[in-house]
């Protein structure tokens, strides 16, 4: 149950990072931005990360989840899946509270979209984090 | 393993969740995004990304052939109403003239944004020199000054000027929001800081700077100077650009 609502997360934050990534490609003239300021953190220096744009970032890691997810649920990859999920999801949650914090502390804007992201990268890591499966398992 | 396989009921509200999921995020990509106006105008620099640059003398664009006998440097802002007159009236009609294969003139274009407000011009520059249409775009920017001098995010101007003059807007549009150049435009400007540069427009004919009272910020006076050049190699030691 809780790969599905992983994929879920995951094929949320798919489309979330490709509207991101092709609004840096040039695809979309601005960012549909309900609250806060979208464009200044998206044409930050900061947006940017190891030469590629955050977003493309965010596209692979929400396709390798999403991908992992599928197949787990699918009963395919048990040993080496959970184990993929696991780190990604840790590294989905902290890159997104490294971004966050650079928002509120260095760009001093927040965009909607990373936070709906963050979100979801939390969702996700709360949802395949040890305690919650030992709950389940529990119960 | 309470998760897994296709198990009845369960597994089919997934897919059909999954499968509205994909066809509704489908719909919102093809629909989403606003019109330029509407964007926010992009981060402000940060002083250290604006001093902390070093002077690059290789940063400006060039044209005319290498070994041209006059070498013309020009330190222009695209905000600046006596640069665009100097570039109209001046600069275009020199490079058209001599700066072509064989001429007697290398132009070397060096940005120099006196203010926060031209540097969106000097990436529209920059990232059109990405197609291989520097030229084009620095003389439209001065041309249709007007038509973004005004706005806090000239972005969409600049895609719409470089779709007229049949360019790729998009990806003009990408270079733009990534900065891309900026170092370069910032070292040309901390190059011309080294050598002096003050105000704009600032030329230099073959390393010696031009006061802007002389003959050398009329057509008829460069023109002359390239003629003689031209005609022999003696006459391309530029004498008396400097006084």
């Amino acid at each position: 149950m809780r790969y599905r609502g992983v994929a879920l997360l995951a094929l949320a934050g798919l489309f979330v990072s490709l509207y991101l990534w092709l609004y840096h490609l040039g695809f979309y003239g601005a960012l549909i931005c309900g609250a806060g300021s979208c464009d200044v953190v998206q044409t930050s220096r900061w947006a940017r990360f190891l030469g590629q744009p955050v977003a493309a970032w965010g596209v692979a890691w929400y396709v390798v989840v999403l991908g992992t997810a599928l197949a787990l649920q699918a009963g395919r990859w048990e040993t080496g899946g959970r184990g993929v999920l696991a780190a990604a999801a840790w590294a989905g949650v902290a890159f997104s509270a490294y971004l966050t914090a650079l928002e509120l502390f260095v760009i001093h804007a927040i965009c909607m979209w990373c936070v709906i992201s963050a979100g979801l990268a939390t969702g996700i890591f709360l949802l395949t984090a040890p305690w919650g499966r030992k709950r389940r398992s529990a119960a | 393993m309470a998760a897994k396989g296709n198990n009845g009921g369960g597994a089919r509200w997934f897919y059909v969740a999954l499968a509205g999921l994909v066809v509704a995020g489908a719909a919102w990509l093809f629909t989403a995004g606003g019109p330029e106006g509407d964007a926010e105008a992009p981060a402000p620099l940060s002083l250290a990304e604006t001093t902390a640059i070093e002077a690059d003398p290789a940063a400006g664009t060039a044209i005319g052939p290498e070994d041209a006998p006059v070498v013309i440097y020009d330190f222009s802002d695209y905000l600046c109403p006596h640069c665009r007159d100097f570039n109209a009236m001046v600069g275009k009609l020199l490079r058209r003239e001599f700066a072509g294969p064989g001429g007697p003139l290398r132009w070397v274009s060096y940005e120099f944004p006196l203010q926060e407000a031209s540097i969106p011009a000097t990436l529209a520059a920059h990232c059109a020199g990405e197609q291989g249409r520097y030229w084009d775009m620095h003389d439209m920017l001065f041309a249709r000054v007007d038509a973004w001098a005004r706005e806090s995010n000239p972005t969409g101007t600049f895609v719409d000027l470089a779709e007229e003059m049949g360019m790729d807007g998009r990806a003009l549009r990408s270079c733009i929001r990534e900065r891309r150049g900026l170092r370069q435009i910032l070292g040309a400007k901390q190059y011309g800081v080294e050598l002096g540069v003050t105000g704009t427009p600032t030329i230099f004919v073959n390393g010696e700077a031009v006061p802007r009272t002389n003959q050398y910020y009329s057509y008829p006076g460069l023109a002359a100077l390239l003629r003689d050049a031209a005609s022999g190699p003696a006459a391309a030691e530029a004498g008396g650009a400097g006084s």
